[in-house]
């Protein structure tokens, strides 16, 4: 293909994601050094936005449970995913009525799906706070600042779970039969054949799962905003869900831009490894 | 000389197995099947503590959502915006995904990495300005701009996955036919379109979940005429009247119903594009 005719291609394509990706995203750049609300023209004031958010105690809350959130929640679904897959491998019945079932939480409109688990929890009349009263334990799913914060790493894990179920259980199937029949001939267990050759087989899988996992938990915004909308108080309010109140609820434009673009940075941690691994994978294909 | 294993351990193995995995489907599934039920109760029962099986269903709560509420407005809304979406997407999505596969210059890596540099930020980068801009063009509350949006941060993950198929194609194929006199975009066309069924109906999937799902930018961009579902849903949750949660819950199952269709018919593409860019082939 010639280079006029790759253009001629691409550009539709190009033209579109760049003027409502790219621009804004400069645009938005640009906000995070003024003060700006809706009907106002905007006006510069240096670095300011940066340091009032960076002084800020709501901020930092914000980071803190941010970190939290992925911290407990990314290891709980690769765990939980990966048993699962394992038991799909071996299973041979059901298992597109299982795959369907699995996938729902995950393929649901998140609005619905969050409505619909919350449900589960409400006090008294929600199901599993039902079932857990008659053994004797009441939690206030939404009172408590804990279980709040608990609720919402639980739904993570029935939400996402699913994700790395599939995609692990593909790697499962791809896998050569040749190095797990050398290490039953050789007289390992079923665990060290997990442990041994799966997982390390799978090791990529892992890696890109959790980096694909990490990105989203990171900018998580509907479930929390349909659950407890930040609360009890602030202690479930995400570094999305900020942005979000501060931009259009409180009306700062220029401080939530300037939220988001430090939200940009911190990501760059993730991304920047993640770019580069792909970068090389595209020049070898090549 | 080694031990022959006990039946108890033969058997052991599967029933441990399938009930853990049965255990984790009825986990998966409790909420949908809990609110199905719920929005067929009566009020009465709906909040019965402990819970009612045994109930009189009724249609009450879908013909109040469907009939006396504007639900079916709203489900207007999402039905065109997500075929507009679909449509503008695999469209432009098949130009770009054909020419990156095509052209491996530089710039095609630029390219890409770029858009996967945008798909992986937080939404709020770009989305801030959008509200501003709709206001400023009068393109607030219009389906317009609220399909634009969708088609260009769904484009990434579009071009990604079309151009892995296109790449799976021979280039022979298009080469013949241009031999035989057929401009670039004719031999695209007519030859190369034609056996990106797969390829399509996947990025055609994922692009109708995505502009269907989408939460942000619809609340963002749209109020009381162009909102789509999950907007006005969120809304009928945060209403804090318990007497309205059976018509909640039909409403949840008249969103959620389109895609668990979606779900069963077509897992196979589903499955395809959920493990695209893990797993080759």
């Amino acid at each position: 293909m010639k280079r006029h005719e790759f253009f001629a291609f691409v550009s539709p394509s190009v033209v579109l994601m760049v003027g409502l990706m790219v621009v804004p995203f400069l645009i938005t750049v640009y906000l995070s050094f003024t003060v700006f609300s809706f009907g106002t023209t905007p006006r510069w004031i240096g670095l300011d936005n940066y340091i009032n958010v960076l002084e800020n105690r709501r901020f930092w809350n914000a980071v803190s449970w941010t970190l939290i959130y992925i911290a407990f929640t990314i290891p709980l679904q690769l765990i939980l995913g990966f048993f699962i897959a394992l038991l799909l491998d071996r299973a041979k019945y059901l298992r597109g009525l299982l795959v369907s079932g699995y996938l729902l939480p995950f393929v649901v409109t998140p609005v619905v799906g969050t409505l619909v688990f919350s449900w589960l929890f409400k006090d008294k009349w929600g199901f599993y706070s039902y079932l857990l009263s008659l053994a004797g334990v009441q939690i206030q799913w939404y009172g408590d600042a804990l279980a709040s914060r608990a609720l919402l790493i639980i739904h993570a894990v029935w939400y996402v779970t699913p994700f790395v179920i599939l995609v692990l259980f593909a790697g499962l199937q791809a896998m050569p039969q040749e190095p797990l029949e050398a290490a039953l001939v050789d007289g390992a267990t079923f665990w060290q054949r997990v442990w041994y050759v799966m997982i390390p087989h799978l090791m990529p899988l892992f890696v890109f799962v959790a980096m694909i996992n990490v990105m989203d938990a990171y900018r998580v915004f509907d479930s929390v905003f349909v659950m407890t909308r930040g609360g009890p108080g602030s202690a479930t309010e995400t570094l999305m869900l900020q942005t979000y109140d501060v931009a259009f609820v409180q009306q700062s434009l220029g401080r939530g831009s300037a939220i988001s673009i430090l939200m940009v940075l911190g990501i760059f941690v993730v991304l920047i490894p993640f770019l580069i691994r792909t970068y090389h994978e595209q020049m070898e294909a090549r | 000389m080694k031990k022959p294993t006990p039946v108890w351990q033969n058997l052991a193995l599967p029933v441990f197995t399938y009930a853990i995995l049965l255990f984790w489907f009825v986990l998966a599934i409790l909420p949908f099947v809990w609110t199905l039920a719920t929005s067929i109760k009566q009020v009465v029962d709906a909040f019965a503590i402990p819970p009612v099986f045994i109930f009189t269903p009724t249609l009450d709560a879908y013909e109040t959502l469907w009939v006396k509420e504007r639900f079916f407005h709203f489900f207007t809304n999402s039905v065109i915006v997500s075929a507009a979406t679909v449509t503008i997407s695999i469209s432009i999505g098949c130009l770009a995904g054909y020419g990156l596969a095509r052209y491996s210059g530089k710039v095609t890596f630029v390219l890409l990495l770029t858009a996967l540099l945008f798909r992986s930020l937080p939404r709020m980068a770009f989305a801030l300005p959008y509200y501003y801009f709709a206001q400023l063009t009068g393109l607030y509350d219009t389906q317009i701009l609220l399909i634009l949006v969708l088609v260009s941060v769904n484009q990434p993950f579009t071009i990604w996955m079309l151009r892995s198929f296109f790449m799976e194609i021979p280039k022979e194929l298009e080469e013949a036919a241009m031999v035989d006199g057929c401009s670039r975009l004719g031999a695209f066309v007519k030859v190369i379109m034609p056996v990106m069924g797969p390829g399509v109906v996947t990025a055609s999937i994922f692009s109708l979940l995505l502009a269907y799902n989408e939460f942000l930018l619809p609340a963002i961009l749209t109020a009381s005429n162009t909102a789509t579902l999950p907007v006005t849903i969120a809304q009928f949750g945060g209403a804090e009247d318990l007497r309205y949660w059976t018509v909640t819950a039909a409403a949840s199952v008249s969103v959620a119903l389109p895609i668990v269709l979606v779900v069963m018919f077509a897992q196979k593409y589903i499955v395809r594009g959920l493990t695209f860019g893990a797993v080759k082939g």
